[in-house]
């Protein structure tokens, strides 16, 4: 029996940037191709628009002005992952008239377990081309406006102006805050949804524009960037943020074609929590707050900058530790196997320690460093005590190591303290062999 | 004994490392604040102050000293679900 022949070296890179290519080139293609389409000269459906959309044409609450209403409607979904891309595809089955979608991602392995527009084969593709092809081959009716671009401050108001209604399907607070307020200064309504671990919120804001509240008003205060910059907190279950995308694509639908004067007069928080006996809770929130930085009295007047918005969350750089504490996993792994073998703890919780783990580590989780206030973990103290050793702190992605690595400094150890720049991502790249994955 | 039950979710259940407390009604809010901080030092910083509370379904302003837990509410610490790596 022969083996497979080599793989030849140049081929994934030629295939990379062939793909590449092809991504430029469609974006272009979509680009000049929405330029040169008129708008619709009719609002009237095609017959095979009539049978496609038979099932919602037959429920009063839509019927053909539902329809018209949907069809006329151009509506613009900030972050196409896990709450974009259920969305997408429902508003696209629901036949509304223009989608708009950006995000600066790429697809990756690790988003398809959630991300259901993307699939294997798009892997490498921008996320917006990848969900624009799927998108058209589920109803090419939908006319479809990609932008390949992060949404900053610098273009949140030149994009956000284009369109009726606006949905956030992103994942950070800092997004979250940049696009309420673009919503609030132009006049939109914001379906705003969000899922994390088993849980999900979803609320309409600044609906009707200038009455309802806005995400400051629910969220006045960010949470604390250490909840924030934690490597354990990114896990979400894809059921869990494909049920929050669902009810966003539905809230859409309600509001394009409810009749006029049907706004809801108390603004409602849908949660979900998979873990809990009542999975569905309906929350009656207040209305616009009145001391509002950005819907308020005063209100705003411009967007912030980058910068401001990146403060306002808390900047991760603050609990940046000093260059001398910071190892490779190159330098790490010199000390560990052959050095003056320092401790080395794994700040990662139990279920990431599980998955796999640099032999010789011992697992203290992260979030045993937030609950005892200022202290240290009584292990790590425990585990101290013994020797002056030295300790080596790792993470998954090296933000929770500086935090903890930081502590173990401040506390005062009598070893030296580092910890590992790219955390376990970093080590299955440079030392495979240790039985490191990235995950 | 009359209590109501708070609940914790995302981060607050992290914190807490439980879904639920019991506390004897009737209590102030303020005063609920308080007991959480002595029970579960640094809650308020890491957790409350970026989080909204609910009672029986109904938001309530966390600063408000005019709001009373009384026996069988049911009241909800409730962060914001957002996180990034």
């Amino acid at each position: 029996m022969s083996g497979p022949d080599r793989i030849p070296p140049h081929l994934a890179d030629e295939t990379a940037s062939l793909r590449a290519r092809i991504a430029e080139l469609e974006a272009e293609l979509t680009y000049h191709r929405a330029a040169a389409s008129p708008p619709p000269s009719t609002l009237d459906l095609t017959r095979e628009e009539y049978l496609r959309y038979s099932r919602q044409l037959l429920l009063p609450q839509i019927g053909l002005p539902g329809q018209t209403a949907l069809k006329r409607s151009r509506v613009l979904i900030v972050g196409i992952g896990g709450l974009g891309s259920p969305a997408a595809l429902y508003l696209a089955g629901a036949g509304i008239g223009t989608l708009g979608l950006i995000d600066h991602d790429v697809v990756e392995t690790s988003n398809l377990h959630r991300q259901v527009l993307h699939r294997t084969s798009t892997i490498g593709l921008p996320k917006v081309l990848s969900a624009a092809k799927a998108l058209r081959d589920l109803n090419p009716h939908v006319q479809i406006t990609t932008y390949a671009e992060a949404f900053t401050p610098g273009n949140a108001e030149d994009v956000i102006a284009q369109w009726d209604v606006v949905l956030d399907c992103t994942d950070h607070p800092k997004l979250r805050y940049l696009i309420s307020d673009a919503c609030v200064l132009l006049g939109k309504p914001l379906v705003s949804a969000s899922a994390l671990k088993l849980e999900g919120q979803l609320i309409v804001l600044n609906d009707p524009p200038g009455k309802g509240p806005c995400y400051r008003c629910i969220w006045p205060r960010p949470p604390p960037p250490e909840s924030i910059i934690s490597c354990g907190e990114g896990g979400v279950l894809g059921p869990v943020v494909g049920a929050m995308g669902v009810m966003q694509a539905l809230e859409t639908i309600k509001l394009i074609t409810r009749p006029k004067g049907k706004e809801l007069t108390q603004p409602r928080m849908l949660f979900f929590s998979a873990a809990a006996e009542t999975m569905w809770r309906t929350l009656k929130m207040r209305g616009r707050r009145e001391g509002c930085v950005a819907c308020g009295q005063q209100g705003i007047k411009n967007l912030g900058s980058e910068e401001e918005y990146a403060l306002f969350c808390g900047v991760p750089n603050a609990f940046a530790l000093e260059e001398e504490y910071r190892l490779s996993v190159r330098q790490a792994r010199e000390l560990v196997l052959l050095g003056t073998k320092p401790l080395l703890v794994d700040v990662r919780d139990r279920t990431q320690f599980g998955i796999c783990k640099v032999p010789g580590s011992v697992n203290v989780p992260f979030e045993r460093f937030l609950a005892v206030g200022e202290g240290l973990p009584e292990e790590i103290v425990g585990l101290l005590q013994e020797e002056r050793r030295d300790v080596v702190v790792l993470c998954r992605l090296g933000n929770d190591s500086q935090v903890a690595a930081k502590r173990l400094l401040e506390s005062g150890v009598h070893g030296r303290v580092w910890d590992v720049r790219g955390g376990i991502r970093e080590w299955a790249r440079i030392a495979p062999e240790d039985g490191i994955v990235e995950y | 004994m009359d209590t109501f039950r708070l609940l914790y979710f995302g981060p607050a259940e992290s914190f807490t490392k439980k879904a639920a407390d019991t506390f004897s009604a009737p209590m102030s809010l303020k005063r609920l604040v308080e007991a959480l901080e002595e029970r579960y030092p640094g809650i308020g910083e890491k957790v409350l102050k970026g989080s909204m509370v609910t009672v029986n379904l109904e938001y309530v302003e966390m600063g408000d000293e005019g709001v009373v837990l009384k026996k069988g509410d049911e009241v909800a610490v409730i962060p914001p679900a957002v996180a990034v790596e």
